[in-house]
């Protein structure tokens, strides 16, 4: 049970990224013993809260007390002696080692300079039974399934017997079964006196298994409450709260389909799914992490190669031959990883726009035209709006609002109508969010046709004509803005009864 | 909820900025000017338009092949088998010109010849997804193998003679050589085609950032095929300009080239930079080495140490790159795989495994039917002794590809080291002293590299690639070119027969197994090899100290070579400044064939074995068929990519079955 000295402290902390402020002076207090929500939007601060209590990130303000003395976490190694242990979303096991392997990497125990192979197996199996896991510290990590590879995370975070376990979305791969295991092992760590902070999008399982939450939004602390009493719809209102609509969009007409997707299947991801996409229209897909979401836009774009079903553009069927047959169909892909997959870093901003467009528009015979490209992309630097200071300068020294502006002119400058963009405005600073949400709009209205994957859900109701939630690789509901609002689309995504 | 590491540098305008800025960007123009400043000062001949004219002549083939391998740079990859294009080429040429055809044909044939050689390293990097270094490793044995056997025809000479060939020779245009003025059309058409042109432009994205560039539509692995097929050609036309030059083709041309060939890229542009080489950067980088050789010759340094300085230089300013851009993106290692993200399914990994048992025991089938004398026991003992020092420096070939730490070095450290063993028994120190200056040289030079890869971050496959140079190129010039004799005692000692036949060799081979063993699977750290071989992230996630582990790695692999030191030591009797040559291949090859993968985190010492079987007995059974040296490079590069293809053809098959 909680006792009374706080074991950690989190005072007024502060840090702000180049044109975005990711936490403005956040307070947080943590038990012994205590589970302690974290809840918030994409992009409220709990990423980088995170990353600041594990030593990955150094805050520029607050401060942080363990035990009531003052801290300055320094790497992960420095977290990791100093009690605080993080499973992340993603994965960080090397599948090519055993279990117990994994567990004890980087402190592995010796004898004599030879690794005590019986200590590091007893050691391994000893956590795994903690977490009621009945497989052998000796298998290979490939071997398991995701669930089983999710919990061994959390084994290799207990094996250095922290005070403070942080979960980071550890549901988003469990099925209900795996789930319940790890919510029995979070009641047995409590009950060692272990404090875990739980970071969540799904309310009924902080309801169920968290002591106390914090609400974070826009990088600022809403409340720290104990949760007796509260329902989803109570954390729902606090975790959006009263937003004024920065974009307020005007009616679309959609007109013909231009895309038609069918049983469309892929790994454990995706499950048979079809949907339909028209001319001018925006078209959202959202879901809880792992849904299928992202899978579904990454095969339209040609990333990932269905296993099953077919894709249908303007009458025709698509074949799947990679990025290259995609984007030559007219179909763009825009990933949120975008600077490894969207933008050329050293490349100028001007052959960055220019890219996709080389062959059609301003090149002759193999040799570009540079006159009329500078011209082209020179336009296109003033429509999007995009901060430079001429089209010469270096991609990656654009901050992530103008490179995300210079990758929609890059496809619009090559003609593709069928536009698929994950997480559009992630890394993205507020006031060219609004500038990217007024492009995708102009881009339907002049008749392209928009997928936008989204779990950012203000963003989701301000763009789409439609909405199709997605749960565990399938469509389960299709609505629009105008019958729902963001608490009755979060239900929908949780999956309650409600809506 | 990525912090965007933008405005790293802005800049001001103003002349004395402009200025500053642009001797920034080109820093290497700078050093180029002050070394030609400092030579024309200290030389009265060297300033001299004789002499100016006579850098040109000697730059332009080497500028035409610094130009052939920027272009593979360029989009991430690597070619060493552009020396090997050279000979090919020239002898191609000549031959044509020898059986009387006309001239323009004979330089279609050499830059054809090259060509084609690009195209065979393109199917199989990009069509086929093997390691570009490995495979450019094969063919540069190959072709080489191949010219030889064809010059062999001709009683290995063949006089080049011809209108054109003689003008390129020796005509100048307004006092400046035309073949010098040839290799810089060459570079303006290159400049061109990479400033102003679609392909140019999507060479440049491929090399910039491979994945983005394959989302914006781009068709990188036919991009990069290309590059290697343009790479290969412009060797071919390095090749003629060669057989211009020196007007006879004989065996040892175009040997070493492929060293300058990255030494001059590396020197103009900080490193090999993947999407961000200029040609001027080639063009100078080619001139500051031309020139340094030039002042060389009229010091009368020894043309035996130019390669010895080549592979300084080229370490110099791949490390002075690196400090001097430190956060501006990665310098490539020419793995042009990375985005092809595929699992091998078990069923693969078990056949391509037994399928290399069974090519080993067929392979030793077809020199039991064809030789009589293969199957005997004294040759069995003769495999074992020849290969010995193979095996060993196997084990911890294994080490480096499960780490991802390829080290392309071993040979020429081998060499190295038995010289300055062989050359401290010359001085007169003691035997277990002199032995131990030659395991010393081995350990130092891998320690050094394992400082520049760790501190640095910079590849060790181009770190090992630039002592692949150096140290080989220290080797000739320490002993003129001669092999030394050393101590008999040891000599004595390492091929007395201890039992059934057996010299101290096979316990050795043993033993080195058992210890890499032990290393890999009984050691933290083992554990951590297989993890940053893994994963690097989860390395440094697990609060590891990376720089160190990296250094770790890279001297447990010189000891490993320093023992195949010793058995080639005791093999030869002798410290041969040629000793080893391509045992760094055979050494990857072996463990690439075994199972691992170029990706890292995996392997088995078992396969490697199995690995070194089928090269010992390829290298055994073809010496018992007492072929020449040509024959024998061109079967055995054959077998060798032979032996890859069909590995990658069934993981191919298996990646396609196993995951979708």
């Amino acid at each position: 049970m909680p006792t009374e000295t706080p074991l950690l402290e989190i005072d007024t902390l502060g840090k702000r990224f180049p044109g975005v402020v990711a936490l403005d002076g956040v307070s947080l207090s943590l038990r012994a013993g205590e589970v302690h929500g974290l809840i918030g939007q994409n992009g409220a601060g709990k990423s980088t809260l995170i990353n600041i209590l594990s030593g990955m990130l150094t805050p520029d303000a607050g401060a942080i007390r363990l035990d009531g003395a003052p801290v300055a976490v320094r790497n992960p190694r420095h977290a990791l002696s100093l009690g605080i242990a993080t499973v992340y979303q993603e994965l960080s096991l090397l599948p090519n080692l055993t279990v117990a392997q994994n567990v004890s990497l980087g402190r592995e125990p010796t004898k004599g300079g030879l690794l005590d192979i019986r200590t590091s197996r007893t050691h391994a199996a000893e956590t795994l039974a903690r977490l009621g896991l009945d497989f052998s510290p000796d298998v290979l990590v490939s071997n398991l399934s995701l669930a089983q590879r999710q919990m061994v995370e959390i084994a290799k975070a207990l094996a250095s017997h922290p005070k403070i376990l942080i979960l980071d979305e550890p549901t988003a791969s469990l099925g209900q079964r795996e789930s319940q295991k790890l919510f029995d092992a979070i009641g047995r760590l409590k009950a060692e006196g272990v404090a875990v902070v739980y970071v969540s999008h799904r309310f009924a399982e902080v309801l169920a298994l968290c002591d106390v939450a914090t609400v974070l939004r826009n990088g600022r602390h809403v409340v720290s409450t104990s949760l007796a009493g509260w329902s989803e719809a109570r954390l729902t209102d606090a975790m959006i709260g009263a937003q004024t609509a920065s974009y307020v969009p005007s009616k679309r007409t959609a007109g013909d389909v231009v895309l038609s997707v069918r049983d469309l299947t892929y790994m454990q991801r995706v499950h048979e799914t079809s949907f339909a996409l028209r001319r001018g229209e925006i078209l959202a897909l959202t879901g809880l992490l792992g849904a299928g979401q992202n899978e579904i836009a990454r095969i339209l774009g040609g990333d990932l190669r269905p296993e099953s079903g077919s894709i249908v553009k303007d009458g025709r069927p698509l074949p799947w031959s990679g990025p290259y047959g995609a984007t030559t169909a007219g179909v763009a892909l825009l990933t949120d990883e975008r600077k490894h997959e969207g933008i050329l870093p050293n490349l100028t901003l001007r052959e960055n726009i220019g890219i996709a467009s080389l062959a059609d528009r301003r090149a002759t015979a193999g040799i570009v035209e540079t006159t009329k490209e500078r011209e082209l992309t020179g336009k296109a630097i003033s429509d999007y709006g995009i901060a430079a200071s001429s089209t010469e300068v270096a991609m990656r020294t654009l901050s992530g609002g103008n490179q995300q502006k210079a990758l929609l002119a890059r496809w619009d400058l090559a003609d593709a109508d069928v536009l698929v963009l994950i997480e559009p405005t992630r890394g993205v600073d507020v006031g060219a969010r609004a500038d990217i949400y007024r492009r995708l709009d102009t881009l339907a209205r002049s008749g392209k046709s928009i997928v936008v994957v989204s779990s950012d859900l203000p963003e989701v109701l301000a763009l789409a004509d439609r909405i199709l939630v997605l749960r565990n690789g399938v469509i389960v509901e299709e609505t629009t803005p105008s019958e729902v609002d963001e608490e009755a689309l979060n239900l929908m995504i949780q999956g309650a009864a409600a809506a | 909820m990525t912090a965007t590491l933008a405005n790293r540098r802005d800049r001001d305008g103003g002349p004395g900025q402009a200025l500053r800025g642009f001797v920034a960007r080109n820093p290497m123009l700078l050093a180029a000017a002050l070394l030609c400043i400092a030579f024309t000062l200290t030389s009265p001949v060297f300033g001299t338009s004789g002499n100016a004219a006579n850098i040109l002549r000697q730059s332009a083939s080497v500028l035409v092949l610094g130009l052939a391998m920027s272009t593979v740079v360029l989009v991430g990859g690597i070619d060493l088998s552009v020396g090997s294009v050279v000979l090919a080429s020239a002898t191609l040429a000549g031959i044509v010109l020898a059986e009387g055809a006309h001239p323009t044909l004979a330089i279609l044939a050499g830059i054809g010849i090259g060509a084609a050689v690009g195209t065979l390293n393109a199917v199989l990097v990009e069509g086929l997804r093997i390691s570009p270094v490995i495979v450019t490793l094969g063919t540069m044995i190959a072709v080489r193998g191949f010219s030889l056997v064809v010059l062999g025809r001709y009683n290995s000479w063949v006089e080049i003679k011809g209108p054109i060939f003689s003008d390129i020779a020796r005509r100048t245009v307004a006092g400046v050589p035309l073949d010098a003025l040839l290799a810089l059309a060459l570079a303006a058409v290159l400049w061109f085609v990479l400033a102003g042109t679609t392909l140019g432009r999507r060479w440049h994205a491929t090399g910039d950032a491979p994945i983005a560039a394959r989302l914006a539509g781009l068709r990188i692995r036919w991009l990069r095929a290309v590059a290697y097929i343009v790479c290969g050609a412009l060797a071919g036309a390095a090749g003629i300009l060669v057989a211009t030059r020196t007007g006879l083709i004989s065996p040892s041309i175009g040997q070493g080239l492929e060293f300058f060939a990255i030494a001059v890229v590396a020197l103009g542009a900080g490193g090999l930079p993947a999407g961000r080489l200029r040609i001027s950067q080639v063009v100078v980088g080619t001139f500051i080495l031309m020139m340094i050789f030039n002042y060389m010759t009229i010091r009368g340094v020894p043309g035996t140490w130019q390669t010895t300085v080549t592979g300084l230089l080229l370490l110099g300013a791949m490390v002075a790159g690196r400090l001097l851009q430190r956060d501006s993106g990665d310098i490539s290692a020419g793995e042009a795989t990375v985005d092809e993200n595929a699992g091998l399914s078990q069923m693969g990994i078990r056949l391509s495994r037994s399928a290399l048992l069974l090519a080993t025991i067929l392979l030793a089938s077809v020199f039991v039917f064809i030789n009589p004398r293969f199957a005997t026991w004294p040759n069995v003992i003769a495999l074992v002794e020849q290969n010995a020092a193979l095996a060993v420096v196997a084990v911890g070939a294994t080490i480096g590809i499960i780490s991802r730490s390829v080290d392309i070095s071993p040979g020429s450290v081998i060499a190295l080291g038995a010289v300055v063993a062989a050359l401290a028994g010359q001085a007169g120190s003691p035997m277990p002293l002199s032995l131990l200056a030659g395991i010393g040289t081995c350990l130092a030079v891998y320690a050094l590299n394992g400082l520049i890869v760790g501190r640095l971050g910079l590849d060790a496959l181009i770190v090992t690639l630039a002592a692949w140079i150096w140290a080989r190129g220290l080797a000739v010039s320490l002993t003129n070119a001669t092999t030394i004799g050393f101590d008999m005692g040891f000599v004595t000692f390492m091929n007395t027969p201890l039992a059934f036949g057996f010299t101290v060799a096979a316990p050795m081979v043993g033993l080195a197994f058992l210890a890499g063993w032990i290393v890999l699977h009984r050691t933290p750290f083992g554990v951590r090899v297989y993890a940053l071989g893994g994963d690097p992230r989860m390395v440094r996630q697990a609060g590891i100290d990376e720089r160190r582990l990296r250094l770790m790695i890279l001297v447990v692999m010189g000891a490993f070579t320093a023992g195949g030191m010793l058995l080639m030591l005791g093999r030869l009797g002798a410290a041969a400044p040629t000793a080893g040559f391509g045992l760094e291949l055979d050494a990857i090859v072996a463990v690439i064939l075994g199972g691992a993968s170029f990706r890292g985190g995996t392997g088995r010492l078992r396969d490697t074995a199995v690995g070194v079987l089928f090269l010992a007995i390829l290298n055994n059974g073809l010496s018992g068929l007492q072929m020449g040296d040509a024959q024998f490079f061109l079967i055995k590069g054959s077998i060798i990519l032979a032996a890859l293809t069909l590995r990658a053809c069934v993981q191919t098959y298996f990646v396609r079955r196993g995951t979708t």
